[in-house]
């Protein structure tokens, strides 16, 4: 039995007109990071406010170390979450923010322990020296940092963290990333973490959940995702950029409009999409690839081009110096490891939630 | 099943309060409404204490007395809030000084306004002295005299008083709290600062001024202790509260349920209406 | 320029229509003598204070008047919390329907439900005490408490009070230690106008007031009215009846700030 456990978990709010989260089943071990990684308005926050007792799911299932904590109030679950804002508790100091829970919660048998829990948590986010400055005077690296040690000291069984870092600047955020899988591998903490971050959900996860539209489309490790994503809209999301039909044959033969390739692939025979990284063109006089240049981009460490191809618009990402101009021909190869087929889908007309009005509300 | 019972059991300990003020808010107005539909010896009577206060000249008088001073009130006072809390949009030396005098005249009582106002504006007092001394006027008897008289100047100047810096600074806040980059655009645009105010800056205030109205009229139209001490004649509740008082055990006491009950119906049903209508338009905001 | 000049004018114009008022009133309370047409009183002194407390034992009628103030603005701030919280907080069907209903006896003449309150106050045998004169005046001033209060919840953030839960707090730690210091200030400018609201009130006091309890607004008014008082006392009185109304904006603008003072509709 795995430590979390999520069994059809369903969702729908009052006056949607789809569910918010459809069918979730996810599994965690002890000390493992999962990152919820998906756009904005797919569910994450909604499931992961489900599991922290804030929101009710219609059905489902959430056991955590074999205990099932639906029943349970917030302030009761296992759990702790640090939220996207970080909300300071603005009459306390940066120590007394940190052991307020654990202190009205008795969990301290004395006053030297509640001191000596209270500093290591301090030093383990790097605020050693800031004990006794107001939560009002912290700039938001320090509130956050603040936000973890708090929800840390409470020694949770699963620690929740919702978009923790997005309110941070741009260096911020990669120096905070780290910080916060280190500390979390350190003290072997159970971690649910949510972003709409691709590169952010890469550096902190172990495993990485992709969730549209309230599904979860594919739970793996970050690198599967580069090689074997499962769907069109997860391989997009990934930065997978061209998508071309083509069509598979019983023998691992793929014939598109741009070419036919070999790959080794356990789809299906018949129409699909093949997929290719911008990555894995090179440039290569001999390439047999061909396609004229319709757009260059030069960005200095590499150049972004679009080229047709048969009518075929791919985006290339080439380490090359040289630029080529508009117009010119181009010769590529392509990496099969950047290769892969997908099914295709409908595109699914995106539907904004709208809530019923109420009664005494004018209707437009 | 067990979701909308755990929503109630939430809502209960936060409404009770509200129900626990609501009841002796309606249960004293039902009673109200019993005794306004009695006779004095107990007797059903239906709308005949209404109809005995509708067809009595000082109800008339009261009524156009009330309403005519409320409409003055209103108008005088929107005006002057309007153009005032404009005038202290932008930012100058002094302006936080003139907010807090603002926010001094609104701590400001209404029965303190009215000995201020007799003390200042009556045919003895300050400003006649002034004028007096300035050799504007020769007598005190050559001030006019606005105080305990039919047309109710010294009312209308006392609430306007009252009820302007009040109603300024309600209005000044949503300018406030509204960027200036819609009349700065307009005005890049050559549209006229006139023009701007009433296509850009009225419409802003416009759930402001329908809150505040509300608050006027309901106050001034329902007023007791301003216009029973700086008028001369009843208004509606002032009358009712007469007869409550001075009617004794006689049926005409009985006609103070329900001249109150009339001044309630107006007045709440009014409010109402405007309320809604600016809290509706707040929340879409 | 020529809106300057106007501005100028409309905002001077303001400042003396205020200010000028008050000056005589002021000037009267400490005079000893004054007639007209003098702009100055010819001899100035406290006896009109002394004569007030003399004569009215004036400490009682002001302690007794601060006493029923700040219990009637206790009682009105605790109950109007919980709902005001509720309205400012929560979206729900009928949520504008509420939060109108709940102002109505705001905006009701005070006149019609105290005249049903003495029927009340008289089935209950209360009538005339102070418990009726508390109750009286909350009637009016729990709804007026959660008109101020609900501004003060629009714009508080809840999302501290699920950051707490998630910390394993319970409800009362939440409130004490989390919600209420949060919301200090809201609540002391609330407290302040509705304590200025109750200091205010004549009919409340009139009707249900046991017989021996004076307030300086009870005080008050049948001085204007009746005419019993010379100038000097009446304005001695009024000074006296709205020192702490000045005081309390005094001291609420020093701890928040003009500007914060003015933030939001009260």
């Amino acid at each position: 039995m795995s430590f979390l456990e999520i069994k059809g978990l369903f969702k729908t709010y009052r006056g949607a007109e789809k569910p918010t989260l459809q069918d979730i089943n996810i599994t965690l071990e002890e000390g493992e990071i999962l990152v919820l990684l998906g756009p904005s308005g797919c569910g994450k926050t909604t499931l992961l406010k489900t599991i922290a007792g804030l929101e009710e799911q219609d059905s489902g299932e959430i056991l955590v170390d074999g205990g099932s904590i639906d029943r349970l109030p917030t302030e009761k679950r296992p759990i702790s979450m640090v939220f996207q804002k970080a909300h300071m508790f603005k009459n306390m100091t940066v120590a007394k923010n940190i052991n307020f829970a654990p202190r009205v919660r008795g969990m301290f048998s004395n006053r030297e322990e509640m001191d000596s829990e209270t500093q290591k948590y301090i030093d383990l986010v790097k605020l050693t020296g800031l004990e006794d400055r107001m939560a009002t005077q912290l700039s938001g690296g320090q509130e956050q940092r603040v936000s973890l040690a708090r929800a840390l000291i409470v020694k949770p069984k699963l620690l929740l963290l919702d978009e923790p870092l997005s309110a941070l600047d741009a260096g911020l955020r990669i120096e905070m990333r780290t910080a916060v899988r280190d500390i979390c591998k350190q003290l072997g903490q159970t971690v649910i973490f949510v972003t709409h971050d691709q590169e952010e959900a890469m550096a902190i996860g172990d495993r990485i959940a992709v969730m549209f539209n309230g599904k979860i489309e594919q739970c793996a490790t970050p690198e599967v995702f580069f090689s074997r994503p499962a769907s069109k809209k997860v391989a997009e999301f990934f930065g997978w950029k061209n998508t071309i039909p083509c069509n598979v044959d019983g023998e691992n033969n793929i014939s598109s409009a741009i070419g036919n390739f070999k790959m080794d692939t356990s789809v299906e025979p018949g129409e699909r999409l093949l997929i290719i990284r911008p990555e894995a063109f090179s440039e290569d006089e001999n390439g047999n690839i061909r396609g004229a240049v319709k757009h260059a981009s030069y960005l200095g460490v590499r150049v972004e081009y679009v080229i047709d191809v048969n009518g075929i618009e791919l985006n290339i990402s080439s380490n090359s110096r040289e630029v080529k101009r508009i117009g010119e021909t181009i010769s590529l190869n392509v990496d099969p490891e950047g290769m892969w087929i997908v099914d295709d889908e409908p595109e699914e007309e995106e539907k904004v939630q709208s809530v019923k009005k109420g009664f005494f509300s004018r209707r437009k | 099943m067990r979701m909308k019972l755990r929503s109630v059991i939430k809502i209960m300990p936060v409404l009770i309060p509200s129900l626990i003020t609501l009841t002796f808010f309606i249960w004293p107005l039902c009673l109200s409404i019993e005794e306004s539909v009695h006779s004095f010896s107990g007797d059903f009577v239906g709308l005949q204490n209404y109809i005995d206060a509708i067809n009595d000249p000082a109800f008339v008088n009261a009524f156009v007395y009330t309403l005519r001073i409320t409409i003055i009130v209103l108008i005088i006072t929107m005006i002057s809030s309007i153009i005032l809390a404009v005038a202290l949009r932008r930012s100058f030396i002094g302006k936080k000084l003139v907010i807090f005098l603002l926010q001094t005249d609104v701590a400001i009582p209404s029965l303190a306004c009215a000995t201020m106002m007799i003390l200042f504006l009556s045919q003895s007092g300050f400003l006649s002295a002034v004028l007096n001394n300035l050799g504007i006027i020769n007598r005190m008897w050559d001030f006019p005299n606005i105080f305990f008289k039919s047309d109710g100047v010294g009312v209308i100047v006392c609430i306007v008083w009252l009820f302007v810096p009040y109603i300024t600074l309600s209005l000044l806040s949503v300018l406030h709290s509204v960027s200036n980059e819609q009349d700065e655009q307009a005005a890049t645009l050559g549209v006229w600062k006139i023009r701007r105010f009433f296509h850009i800056t009225l419409p802003t205030l416009k759930p402001a001024i329908a809150y505040s109205s509300v608050l006027c009229f309901a106050s001034v139209f329902s007023a007791f202790e301003l216009p029973s001490l700086v008028g001369d004649k009843h208004s509606l509740v002032t009358l009712a509260y007469y007869y409550y008082n001075t009617a004794g055990f006689t049926p005409g006491h009985m006609e103070a349920y329900s001249i109150a009950m009339i001044v309630t119906i107006i007045s709440l049903t009014v409010s109402f209406v405007l309320m809604y209508y600016s809290l509706t338009r707040e929340e879409k905001s | 320029m020529m809106w300057t000049v106007t501005r100028k004018l409309v905002l001077t114009f303001t400042v003396l229509v205020i200010l000028i008022p008050i000056i005589p009133m002021m000037l009267w309370s400490v005079a000893e003598t004054w007639t007209y047409p003098s702009l100055f009183p010819s001899e100035l002194s406290f006896d009109n204070f002394t004569m007030l407390f003399d004569t009215y034992s004036l400490g009682k009628v002001i302690t007794d008047s601060i006493i029923v103030s700040a219990i009637v603005t206790i009682v009105s701030i605790l109950l109007a919390v919980m709902p005001a919280k509720f309205i400012g907080t929560q979206h729900f069907r009928g949520k504008i329907f509420v939060q109108t209903l709940t102002m109505m006896p705001v905006m009701a003449p005070a006149i019609i439900v105290l005249f049903g309150l003495m029927g009340v106050f008289v089935k209950m045998g209360i009538y005339k005490t102070f418990l009726s004169l508390v109750i009286a005046e909350a009637v009016f001033l729990v709804p007026y408490a959660i008109m101020v209060l609900v501004p003060i919840f629009k714009n508080y953030d809840s999302g501290i009070e699920d950051q707490a839960s998630t910390l394993g707090i319970n409800w009362l730690s939440r409130l004490l230690n989390v919600v209420l210091p949060n919301l200090k200030t809201g609540l002391m400018v609330s407290a302040m106008y509705v304590f200025m609201s109750s200091w205010a009130a004549y009919l409340a006091v009139s009707m249900f007031a046991p017989r021996t309890f004076n307030t300086v607004a009870s005080l008050l008014y049948p001085a204007i009215y009746n005419g019993q008082y010379s100038n000097g006392m009446l304005a001695s009185l009024t000074v006296l009846f709205f020192i702490p109304s000045i005081a309390f904006l005094f001291i609420s603008t020093w701890i928040i700030g003009t500007d914060k003072m003015n933030n939001g509709r009260i």
